[in-house]
């Protein structure tokens, strides 16, 4: 889905809460679940309660998924491993590079 | 670093919205997954700061992947904001100035502490806080030189680090 489609959604999608977003989560269109999921990474940190609090309740895997993934967004550095890519970003972003170099991969723990 | 430092609320928040954060391997010929070693919050306020030497490199680089700030080891979250906080003033043009600047700071610092608690910063790091800290502004400091920034690019640099990786040095 393309960025500005995603931006048109989250501005159409009804600001009625965070349950709300969760339950879009699951909806029948790729669209509007991609939405939610921005919608609800966009919200931050203060989100994170109801977040685990839906998780041992909700009975769809694929809505559990989600909902990790967006923990996951919210409480753990979004590293990127391609430098080259991560140039182009800080360029484009004007933002400045973090790079943390060490012995194996990011994931390279059990 | 990744389970406490880089788990830190205040450094995801900051790295994920002010920084393009970026894990590099320098070691990529080491293919099999390591254990995880877990710390309790004592023993990790007993870890040395800037221990790890080789092994652990947090940069920061500008935009057009000039490098600002290089630290070698362990550090904690707090000392790894404050870092960050000084990185984010640095550029190409007065990198060189400030790190200088940097450098006086934390041995005055580190004086500092000497003076105030003499009896424990005269133990051991190991039993005594302000001894941990007296030697971690000092690591802290030597971080700090003009040569941690003689390699400009980030890219040239991470060649550096993982041919560093890869030399045994016996004495």
């Amino acid at each position: 889905m393309n960025a500005l489609w995603c931006a048109l959604l989250l501005a159409v999608l009804p600001d009625d809460g965070v349950a709300e977003s969760i339950r879009h989560l699951g909806d029948d269109s790729a669209e509007v679940r991609q939405a939610a999921v921005q919608k609800l990474k966009a919200q931050g940190r203060p989100i994170l309660p109801d977040l685990e609090r839906a998780l041992p309740g909700e009975r769809d895997p694929e809505v559990r998924a989600r909902i990790v993934l967006v923990i996951n967004f919210l409480t753990r550095v979004q590293w990127r491993t391609d430098l080259p890519t991560a140039l182009k970003a800080a360029a484009s972003e004007q933002k400045p590079l973090l790079v943390f170099s060490t012995l194996g991969p990011v994931d390279g723990f059990l | 670093m990744r389970t406490v430092t880089f788990a830190d609320p205040r450094v995801v928040d900051l790295l994920n919205g002010r920084f393009v954060a970026v894990w590099n391997n320098h070691r990529v010929d080491r293919t099999a997954k390591g254990e995880q070693a877990f710390y309790s919050r004592e023993e990790m306020a007993a870890y040395p700061e800037g221990g790890g030497g080789n092994n652990l490199y947090t940069l920061v680089a500008a935009p057009d992947g000039t490098v600002l700030n290089c630290l070698r080891g362990y550090w904690s979250a707090d000392t790894l904001l404050a870092e960050l906080e000084f990185s984010r003033g640095l550029t190409a043009e007065n990198r060189i100035e400030r790190q200088a600047a940097r450098v006086r700071a934390l041995q005055a610092e580190e004086q500092k502490l000497a003076v105030d608690h003499p009896a424990e910063a005269a133990k051991r790091p190991r039993d005594s806080a302000v001894a941990r800290r007296r030697a971690a502004l000092n690591l802290l400091a030597l971080t700090h030189t003009p040569e941690s920034l003689a390699i400009p690019g980030i890219e040239t640099m991470l060649v550096s680090i993982a041919d560093r990786s890869r030399t045994r040095v016996f004495v």
